[in-house]
């Protein structure tokens, strides 16, 4: 049970990285072509941005979600295994990645609504630069207080204090 | 009554430029993004505040939580509602991803192909795990 419990353990943490490197590999790919196209396509701006965000969160949380659904799957064998595994968890020093979690999954949402808000009624996107500056205050409203409840009782746990 | 692909022109007329009209499957692919989107917006934001901020957050969840909470059908179809919408919205979102930046045919197909199988697994082990839950085993 423990060497399965490492396994899915690091199924998690290959996953997880692998998200890190398409992060990289999508802004170095994006500045690369900003480079080569002096034209007006690559000219970034608040909407380019917020298309990076979206995709790299995207697949981070699909990434996330390919393992959870793994380690979920250890419940169907008891008490034994999956407490085990969820153990990472649990960790103090997990909470950064969970919080970077809440806030990807915080994003993705925000930023995927207010697409969705410019496809159907789009007159809305004559004002896109608005909404996104919406969007931002919203997220940093909800992230804020969630990041500064989880971070605490983490900080409580670890060894420093 | 405007149909799902007018819609989609009215957003995307360059799709519709080309000299033939985008696949019905895109169409529907760009629609299901969307309805999936407004779905999940309150499932996960309902999932993570329940297990990331409640109580004590994460340090609480153990396998005697998730009995307790799989005890009512309720909660069992959300989560499953959960898990199909998001694996399949996220499988799609990679879809897309693959296509912007996997241009050449062999390895495009052969990715897609290892994601689709991994999508299938995953949907039957999430499936299975939620509907065959049994709270005694192992004790
Ligand atoms: C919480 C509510 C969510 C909303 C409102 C939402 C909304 C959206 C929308 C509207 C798109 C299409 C973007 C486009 O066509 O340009 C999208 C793309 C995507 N979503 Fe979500 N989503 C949500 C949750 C999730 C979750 C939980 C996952 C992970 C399983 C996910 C993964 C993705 C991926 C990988 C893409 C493709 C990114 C791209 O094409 O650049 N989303 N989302």
């Amino acid at each position: 049970m423990a060497i399965i419990a490492k396994l899915i353990e690091g199924l998690v943490f290959i996953l997880t990285a692998g998200s890190g490197v398409f992060a990289l590999y999508m802004v170095v790919d994006l500045l690369r072509l900003r480079r080569a196209d002096p034209g007006t396509a690559y000219k970034g701006g608040v909407g380019q941005w917020s298309w990076v965000a979206h995709r790299i969160t995207g697949v981070g949380l699909v990434a996330f979600l390919f393992g959870h659904i793994v380690d979920t799957f250890g419940v169907g064998f008891g008490p034994e295994l999956y407490d085990e595994t969820i153990q990472l968890y649990q960790q103090w020093w997990f909470k950064p990645f969970e919080v970077l979690l809440v806030g990807a999954t915080l994003f993705h949402a925000l930023n995927g609504l207010r697409i969705i808000l410019f496809d159907f009624w789009p007159n809305l996107a004559l004002k896109q630069k608005s909404f996104a500056y919406v969007e931002f205050a919203l997220f940093i409203a909800a992230f804020a207080p969630a990041a500064f409840f989880m971070m605490r009782s983490a900080i409580a746990d670890s060894p420093f204090i | 009554m405007t149909t799902v692909e007018q819609v989609y022109q009215k957003h995307r007329p360059e799709a519709f430029e080309a000299k033939r009209k985008p696949s019905s499957f895109e169409v529907w692919s760009w629609f299901f993004m969307r309805i999936s989107g407004v779905l999940l917006l309150f499932l996960v934001l309902i999932h993570l505040f329940i297990m990331h901020l409640v109580g004590s957050g994460v340090e609480r969840v153990d396998f005697a939580f998730v009995a307790r909470r799989w005890d009512s059908v309720g909660w069992k179809t959300f989560d499953w509602l959960m898990l199909f919408l998001a694996l399949l919205h996220g499988t799609n979102g990679l879809r897309i991803v693959i296509d912007d930046y996997l241009r050449k045919p062999p390895l495009r197909t052969a990715v897609k192909a290892l994601l689709y199988t991994l999508t299938v697994v995953l949907m039957i082990m999430g499936t299975a795990v939620i509907v065959t839950f049994d709270p005694t085993v192992g004790a």
